[in-house]
């Protein structure tokens, strides 16, 4: 079995941005816990742009990183990304930041949803997502 | 695909992966989704196409205006969802004549005449992308694409 990254940091939010002066320095905008649809009606609701920053440590060479968004209430996975190849370093305590733009998400309706980290054919870290 | 792009080079490995969201299957069978999944089904099928055909999406029949398809529905009734989105993005196949049963694209012109042949239009969508991407089709002589009948 391949071996995971450890995720450092997993945050959904609007966008951020790498400080330029301080390396691995990240300022986080709009950091979200959940969605609230002002759409009429709510559901179901198209959101533009989901993103996720991932920050991850003592990954092995490497991998297929994938964004999945589960339904909690039924279990069912509704969306996700492609998997796309993330190459570590031979540093095994390097920080890697992954982020994810995940375009024209799709919400049939409202309630607590998880949207999770993939690696390598394994989940790694979830995020609570509720949708109002 | 993903569109990757190294945003910041100061840092040791960053990386930024643009994509669209895959919906899953079970999002796509959702009722509620309905007019999502039809226009999910055709960005699948005029992708299939302008690979195989690069002018071939734009010679299908333009989008059928709002006032087209408020007098089909004043003449033969509401119309389901799946096939008012699917009559939005083409209004039947136009001049190509790619698909041979005319029952699965019809046209607001076939509607009228014939209402019955859209009773089950999504299905007919569903079964036309299959066959696109199990690559049942040809193109003929003159660079048009021909979708196999069904049974070849």
């Amino acid at each position: 079995m391949a071996v995971a990254p450890i995720v450092r940091y997993m945050i959904l939010c609007d966008d951020w941005e790498a400080d330029a002066d301080h390396e691995q320095r990240f300022t986080i905008h709009g950091l979200m816990t959940g969605i609230r649809s002002v759409d009429d009606p709510p559901y179901p609701l198209l959101y533009e742009e989901l993103r996720i920053l991932l920050l991850l440590t003592e990954g092995y060479e490497a991998g297929d990183a994938q964004i999945i968004c589960v339904h909690e209430e039924t279990d069912i996975r509704m969306f996700g990304s492609p998997k796309h190849r993330v190459v570590f370093s031979a540093d095994p305590v390097a920080i890697v930041s992954v982020a994810f733009r995940i375009k024209d998400c799709r919400f049939p309706q409202s309630g607590l949803y998880s949207v999770q980290f993939w690696y390598d054919g394994q989940m790694v870290a979830e995020c609570p997502l509720r949708l109002r | 695909m993903g569109q990757r792009v190294i945003i910041n080079p100061n840092l040791r490995i960053t990386e930024e992966f643009v994509c669209e969201a895959i919906p899953s299957e079970e999002l796509l069978l959702m009722p509620i989704m309905a007019q999502y999944r039809v226009e999910y089904l055709w960005k699948g099928i005029e992708a299939i196409l302008r690979r195989e055909s690069p002018a071939f999406p734009s010679k299908l029949a333009p989008p059928a205006s709002n006032e087209v398809i408020a007098e089909l529905e004043k003449s033969i009734g509401p119309l389901p969802v799946e096939l008012k989105t699917s009559l939005k993005i083409h209004n039947g196949q136009g001049e190509t004549n790619w698909v041979p049963e005319l029952s699965l694209l019809p046209s607001s012109t076939e509607l009228m005449e014939k209402p019955e042949i859209g009773s089950n239009h999504a299905a007919g969508l569903h079964l036309i992308h299959q066959r696109l991407e199990a690559g049942q089709f040809r193109v003929d002589a003159w660079g048009n694409l021909v979708l196999d009948p069904i049974g070849v």
